[in-house]
């Protein structure tokens, strides 16, 4: 009987960040089973690149990483299937990691709605600011990209986002400075 | 045996988006309104610097509704915790269990549960005698379903406390305190089942699940417990009665009802 490090290191993983995985996908995909499918992409990836994270940053914040983008793929997969409805369970949505502002269901609702037609990294970071609450510096340091590009993103995304949608209108000025 | 708790309650408020920290009553830029949920769970894991620890700390000592967030955090972890991962033995068809856990659905993914169990589950004939008398040290370390220092965990249940039963689709976890050891091996009537490393400093909860069968008769579970690593063949060899420097075994009698 042998495990390999990598192998070793997913379970490790698992032990550890599993309920920050699972929370994560349930929070933005609100259904249980596409939670369950999403975690375990994640650590199928893990898994697959488990090379890649060895002297990287927090293990926690990797897998983060790896869930959101995950859960955004999910969520572009549906805008293009609208004839699968999905079955919502919000009694189970972010629950387990349990915010009361940034995880209410009409903010994730609306941020799926959004999130539709942006490149990927202003979804990253929408997604990042608006409904886990980081700084601009915070979700910089988790893409890589300085807080100052994110505060950009997030300001052209809320110009056209309050123009689409008028009940936005309460974020006028909220994103020109780091609200943190 | 009581179905999935439900996940911790968490207050909903249905109200027009409104980005936390935004509140512009609230604390100046650069001082967190709150903390975010990855930052909560990275304080409660022990992975921040020195510093952000501090820092994250003193937010949450002075934020009630970060601790509250902390706290249902914590819930989650411990619901979490009795819905094991992978399934490592067979488990009668349908199962009502699996109806009820969500990580039932991981069971079918081969890689993965080679990855998060640790094992390759195998069972090996083994000389094991499941009667009350098996096992090397049978008298001085039988223990009634992990009374006193091993812990069965029981998904949607929680502990299994002396007395109580265990059920066909019933998944099991072992939780082993801390302590000197160092791995632990679990077997069953047929030989091993898998193994674990053990935290020292803190107790360790069994990386795979181990689902009851339907066939009659009670459970006996064997773990063999060793200050240093032990390879198979060692593992094996302690269950078959050999006795061996820093090496335990511990024999879990469940009783099951069909």
């Amino acid at each position: 009987m042998q495990s390999d490090a990598s192998a070793i290191d997913v379970a490790v993983l698992y032990q550890r960040h599993g309920d920050l995985v699972y929370g994560r996908c349930l929070g933005m995909l609100r259904n249980e089973a596409d939670a369950v499918d999403a975690s375990q992409e994640v650590f199928l990836r893990v898994h697959r690149h488990a090379e890649g994270f060895r002297g990287q940053s927090k293990a926690s914040t990797w897998l983060y990483r790896i869930a959101t983008n995950v859960c955004l793929n999910v969520i572009r997969s549906r805008s293009r299937h609208p004839e699968d409805p999905v079955e919502e369970v919000p009694d189970l949505s972010p629950a387990p990691v349990g915010d009361s502002v940034l995880d209410t269901l009409a903010l994730r609702q609306l941020v799926e709605q959004l999130l539709l037609g942006w490149d990927e990294r202003t979804q990253q970071c929408v997604v990042y600011h608006f409904m886990d609450g980081m700084t601009h510096d915070e979700v910089g340091e988790l893409l890589g990209i300085s807080g100052a590009a994110v505060r950009k993103r997030l300001a052209r995304f809320r110009i056209e986002s309050q123009a689409r949608f008028p009940c936005w209108s309460g974020w006028q000025g909220d994103l020109s400075e780091d609200p943190r | 045996m009581s179905p999935t708790p439900p996940p911790p309650h968490v207050e909903r408020t249905v109200t027009p988006p409104s980005p936390v920290g935004t509140d512009r009553t609230g604390p100046p830029p650069q001082q967190p309104a709150h903390l975010s949920t990855l930052r909560l769970h990275q304080l409660r894991t022990g992975e921040l610097d020195p510093p952000q620890a501090r820092a994250a700390q003193a937010h949450l000592d002075a934020c009630p509704d970060c601790r509250r967030r902390m706290q249902s955090q914590q819930a989650f972890r411990h619901a979490f915790e009795l819905q094991p991962p992978p399934v490592a033995l067979p488990s009668p068809s349908p199962s009502p269990w699996a109806a009820l856990s969500r990580w039932a659905r991981w069971a079918p993914l081969p890689v993965l549960v080679a990855a998060l169990a640790l094992v390759a589950v195998r069972v090996v004939p083994s000389p094991i005698d499941a009667g009350p008398d098996a096992g090397p040290d049978a008298g001085s370390d039988t223990r009634l379903k992990g009374a006193q220092d091993l812990v069965v965990l029981v998904a949607g249940h929680g502990v299994l406390d002396p007395g109580e039963a265990i059920h066909p689709g019933d998944r099991l976890q072992l939780r082993v305190p801390a302590g000197a050891w160092q791995e632990a091996w679990v077997g069953d009537a047929d030989g091993l089942i898998g193994h674990f490393e053990l935290q020292t400093d803190r107790p360790t909860l069994s990386p795979f699940a181990l689902t009851v069968d339907g066939e009659p008769g009670d459970e006996h579970l064997f773990v063999v417990l060793s200050d240093d690593p032990l390879d198979e063949e060692a593992a094996e060899a302690a269950l078959a009665g050999r006795r061996m420097d820093g090496v335990s075994v511990r024999r879990l009698d469940l009783d099951k009802e069909h």
